[in-house]
């Protein structure tokens, strides 16, 4: 335990936390009604948000299970297509708050179905044989859409002609809600004994069968949730969009989330919030170069892994608690020291 | 002395009666056209501190790696208390009670000692998914209760006060024994210690013979470590097992051992010629 920090309770600990977050969404929100965030800011925050949680659903298997999958976008393909057909089945059907709420669970279980049957034999495998596997299964997600329907005989995910007239559902507060929801349940899932156990598979495998984990169960546990996460992101694409084109789900997609994951750090899921909000407004920024993106990106990894191998966060994991503990242990060790002086 | 036959059963007299921890019975594995071992008959009573010996590449780790379930058997069998192990997967034997340390140390480097330790505690702490998730009163009630017998185990070997440090950062000693503390969390009644005192120096060394008794008495569990340092051998084992190119030469008291000519022969070699 280090010096000068003040241990805050936990019940407490959820009160700042929920505040902070509070204090975060309630900012935004007054902002974009006074009309200092444009409808245009409104659109980048909500694509910030889907790209944070495709980041730290990744990361899950990157940085926690240590593994290398390059299938994510089919992931999210999966879930914003379920999701994508489900809200024009029921629009108008059904109050839209409700079809909304189905249609996340409906994109993570189905997202979830796929990473299941994904992960059982791509598992067995490990570093690039893994990763290229899983890009296979990716671009096999990405044809399939493309083409199923000449195989079905009917118009079911419309090809390259896209799915077009999905209600757009997706709002600030949507995004915003369900990045919270998974960054909480991930994280509380990593600090339990499941969570645990998927850390130790990254760090020896050998030894965590050893301490008798199944490793295998773990390791597609992780892989499902993860893909369960993608399906979510892709489910709030969906009604972000309005419109769906399995090109949105290509390869490039996939690599441009192990980017942030990579580049905010393998492990540190406020790492992967940070590098998914940068990496995401970057190219919005810089919109009038939006052509040399992938060599600015490329550029930015070359750097980051010159002169910071481990992310920029490296496994580090903030915590706002902590970090006020902190402070109040400084202040009131100053204060001590003072009295301490004076005396 | 008589020769005692390797074939024959060695436990010592308080352990006769109740089923042995490990029985192997003509157990061989054969890598490709390789034997590695063969025909190793093995009984290990149930609070009996064992040692298996043998030179370098004789199949020490190999029979390790059998017993954990890291290789399947080619031949034979092996019963943990009297039942058969046949299919079971490393992750099912150490639930069934055989835990290990590693010759090449296998920590969990990056996380604390702590963790490493709950992670051995593993299968112990009960509590489901969702309960993890949503942080439901079990969770916290287990957590808590694991903590405290994570704190219990390293205060074995006086550790406690390095539980948030990264295992990793540990002297090499300490790397040692924190791996059988996480052996020990995983409440084994079978203990494989491979190579506990590689790299200790003399003192360290007679703590950890110390250690590995206390161990025994407070678990009653049985013991089988592979060592080179015969100090440590001779001292504290009942049982010796001697492996050399794959098969049991001699087996018996540490008395026996050192007399043997088999195994003189196999460390040191022919007299004469």
């Amino acid at each position: 335990m280090k010096k000068n920090t003040v241990h805050i309770p936990m019940p407490i600990r959820y009160l700042i936390n929920a505040a902070a977050i509070a204090a975060i969404y309630l900012i935004i929100s007054a902002l974009s009604s006074a009309g200092v965030i444009t409808n245009y800011y409104t659109k980048i925050l909500i694509l910030i948000c889907i790209n944070i949680i495709l980041a730290v659903s990744l990361n899950l298997v990157t940085g926690y299970l240590g593994q290398l999958p390059l299938g994510h976008a089919g992931f999210m393909a999966v879930g914003a297509y379920a999701s994508g057909i489900f809200m024009r089945a029921v629009s108008g059907s059904m109050p839209t708050g409700l079809a909304v709420f189905l249609s996340l669970i409906l994109a993570a279980i189905v997202a979830g179905i796929f990473g299941f049957i994904i992960g059982i034999p791509a598992l067995r495998l490990k570093g690039d044989y893994l990763a290229i596997i899983t890009l296979g299964f990716g671009e096999i997600i990405r044809v399939v859409l493309l083409n199923i329907d000449s195989v079905l005989g009917f118009n079911f995910t419309y090809g390259a002609a896209s799915l077009k007239n999905i209600p757009k559902t997706t709002t600030f507060t949507l995004a915003f809600i369900c990045v919270v929801v998974v960054c909480f349940l991930i994280h509380t899932m990593m600090k339990s004994r499941y969570g645990r156990a998927i850390l130790s598979i990254r760090e020896n495998e050998i030894a965590s069968e050893s301490c008798g984990i199944r490793t295998t169960y773990f390791k597609t546990m992780a892989f499902v949730v993860s893909a369960a996460f993608a399906g979510v992101a892709g489910s709030l694409y969906a009604g972000y969009l309005g419109i769906l084109n399995p090109a949105n789900f290509g390869f490039m997609k996939s690599i441009e989330i192990l980017v942030m994951v990579v580049l905010g750090g393998m492990g540190s899921m406020i790492g992967s919030v940070v590098s998914a909000a940068v990496l995401s407004a970057l190219p919005e920024v810089l919109r009038a170069f939006a052509d040399y993106r992938m060599v600015a990106y490329s550029l930015l990894l070359i750097l980051v892994m010159i002169f910071k191998p481990s992310g920029l966060m490296g496994t580090y994991d903030f915590s706002f608690t902590n970090l006020i503990g902190r402070l109040i242990g400084r202040i009131s060790g100053k204060r001590t020291a003072r009295k301490e002086s004076a005396e | 002395m008589a020769k005692r036959d390797v074939r024959e059963p060695f436990i010592p007299e308080r352990d006769k009666g109740l089923t042995p921890t490990i029985e192997c019975i003509g157990l061989g594995i054969d890598f490709g056209g390789l034997t590695a071992v063969d025909d190793f008959n093995f009984t290990l009573g149930r609070t009996e501190i064992a040692g298996l010996i043998g030179p370098n590449g004789a199949g020490k780790t190999t029979v390790f790696n059998l017993l954990t379930k890291v290789y399947q058997p080619s031949r034979g069998r092996m019963l943990l208390l009297g039942k058969d192990t046949k299919g079971m997967t490393t992750a099912e034997a150490n639930c069934a009670g055989i835990a290990r340390t590693f010759q090449n140390i296998r920590l969990f480097k990056d996380l604390t000692v702590l963790e490493n330790v709950l992670i051995g505690l593993h299968n112990e702490i009960r509590y489901t998914m969702f309960e993890a998730v949503f942080r439901l009163p079990r969770y916290w009630r287990a957590e808590k209760a694991a903590r405290e017998r994570a704190l219990e185990l390293l205060s074995i070997f006086n550790m406690q006060d390095m539980a948030d440090d990264i295992a990793g950062s540990l002297p090499y000693g300490a790397q040692r024994r924190l791996e059988i503390v996480r052996a020990l969390a995983t409440n084994p009644t079978l203990l494989l210690l491979d190579e506990p005192a590689a790299g200790m120096n003399p003192a360290e060394t007679a703590e950890l013979m110390e250690t590995i008794r206390r161990i025994r008495d407070m678990f009653k569990i049985s013991i089988l470590l592979i060592e080179h340092d015969m100090n440590l051998v001779m001292g504290i084992c009942e049982g010796i097992a001697v492996l050399n190119y794959g098969r049991l030469i001699a087996k018996g008291t540490p008395e026996e051992i050192k007399s043997d000519p088999n195994v003189i022969e196999a460390y040191l070699g022919k007299k004469g010629c």
